[in-house]
């Protein structure tokens, strides 16, 4: 693997996290997190959208005019998110169900645009396809930790698989808020990692 | 400048004709198994709420549907109801719905042919909180309408010793929701139902 790729995938997985450190898809972390294998069925759909999407952009980079660059963005990642809610509306619809509005809203959901403009735009294919595939796996993987202190606490299962005891459930965990502090205590958690980090390569 | 408007104009009518037709081709190829999918549900749900037992596959819920069911109409509103070896009418499936904590919430209930008691109750549509609200799809909530009666057609929470109904611990909104409308619903409709065939 190049050097070019490992940074990249780095980058995406850790540095600079979309959710964690950009900021970026907060809406979703927190409203399809509740469950396990919503959270993971949702990653899965906006990993595709984003390496797709990036691949495609980046060979259309040097014909997209400047000016209506944010729309052509927005119609080939919308092509490629219904095309995900079309395919999981006719081989899953149980989840499709569950997940509702969500798929659709893949692409209002800020990570998609930002990778487009601020990477597939100056970037050469393949790369800004790992780009978005390594970006949608970061940001699935925080929904992942997310979802699974929620459905733990919350439901007490484990994508789906109820714990062999039994304890009082707390059901903030179900609701909104919890996504919220959950998501807050990551994010400074891992802030405080990467400083540490940082500070020691300075010294060093 | 390099890229005109010209250019622009045609650049946006090309790449959203591609990609529109290519989306296109995907729907045609998956309306079929999409519809599928829906008619699977909504029988699914019909069945359960007929209290007609099947062995929940596709096919399985297709020829029972096909051979114990009837859609009956009443005034442009589909009524399935459940019919027996010689074709007479068991049980009917009345639609219902109502405004729910964070959503509508839509139904049927199922009601004997004598209307006097439920024969059972669904939820095809609700977008209430998982674990709380959206309990009512589970079968504790559910069953505790099949066989109740409603001879005096007003159903009403358990507080105390009346009511014949329990709520939801933790979900008192959408259980009082659920009461409203099935009340609404049997208010309504269920002198229609009488001699529906």
């Amino acid at each position: 693997m190049t050097n070019e790729v490992k940074a990249v995938i780095t980058r995406n997985l850790w540095t600079e996290n979309q959710v964690l450190r950009q900021i970026l898809g907060i809406c979703s972390s927190l409203a399809v997190t509740n469950i396990m294998i919503n959270s993971l069925v949702m990653g899965l759909g906006v990993t595709f959208a984003l390496a797709l999407s990036g691949f495609t952009i980046s060979l259309l980079r040097n014909m997209i005019p400047a000016r209506i660059r944010m729309m052509v963005f927005t119609l080939i990642i919308a092509a490629y998110v219904i095309f995900v809610d079309i395919v999981l509306k006719a081989q899953l619809p149980d989840i499709s169900k569950a997940l509702g509005p969500y798929v659709g809203l893949i692409i209002t959901n800020c990570i998609l645009m930002g990778r487009m403009e601020a990477f597939a735009m100056k970037s050469k294919p393949f790369i800004s396809m790992i780009d978005g595939l390594f970006a949608g796996i970061g940001y699935t993987i925080i929904l992942l930790i997310i979802s699974f202190v929620r459905e733990l606490l919350g439901f007490g299962s484990v994508m789906g698989i109820k714990l062999p005891f039994e304890f009082t459930k707390w059901t903030i965990m179900v609701t909104p808020p919890a996504a919220f502090f959950l998501l807050a205590i990551l994010i400074w958690i891992t802030s405080n990692m990467l400083a540490k980090r940082n500070n020691t390569k300075a010294k060093a | 400048m390099k890229k005109g408007y010209i250019y622009t104009i045609v650049f946006m009518l090309v790449v959203s004709a591609f990609f529109t037709s290519l989306l296109a081709t995907a729907d045609l190829l998956t309306r079929e198994k999409i519809d599928e999918n829906q008619k699977f549900a909504f029988r699914k749900s019909i069945l359960y709420a007929l209290n007609i037992p099947n062995d929940g596959t596709p096919a399985g819920i297709q020829t029972v549907y096909a051979s114990q069911v009837k859609e009956l109409s009443l005034d442009g509103m589909v009524v399935p109801a459940a019919i027996d070896a010689g074709g007479a009418v068991t049980a009917y499936a009345l639609a219902f719905r109502g405004p729910g904590l964070w959503g509508e919430i839509e139904g049927y209930l199922g009601i004997s042919a004598d209307r006097q008691s439920l024969v059972g109750i669904i939820f095809t549509r609700h977008s209430e909180t998982p674990g709380l609200g959206a309990r009512i799809d589970e079968d504790i909530f559910k069953s505790q309408f099949r066989g109740l009666s409603i001879v005096n057609p007003v159903l009403a929470l358990k507080s105390g010793s009346d009511g014949q109904v329990d709520a939801i611990t933790g979900a008192t909104s959408t259980s009082k929701f659920v009461i409203q409308m099935i009340n609404k619903a049997l208010n309504k409709d269920l002198q229609r139902l009488e001699g529906l065939q």
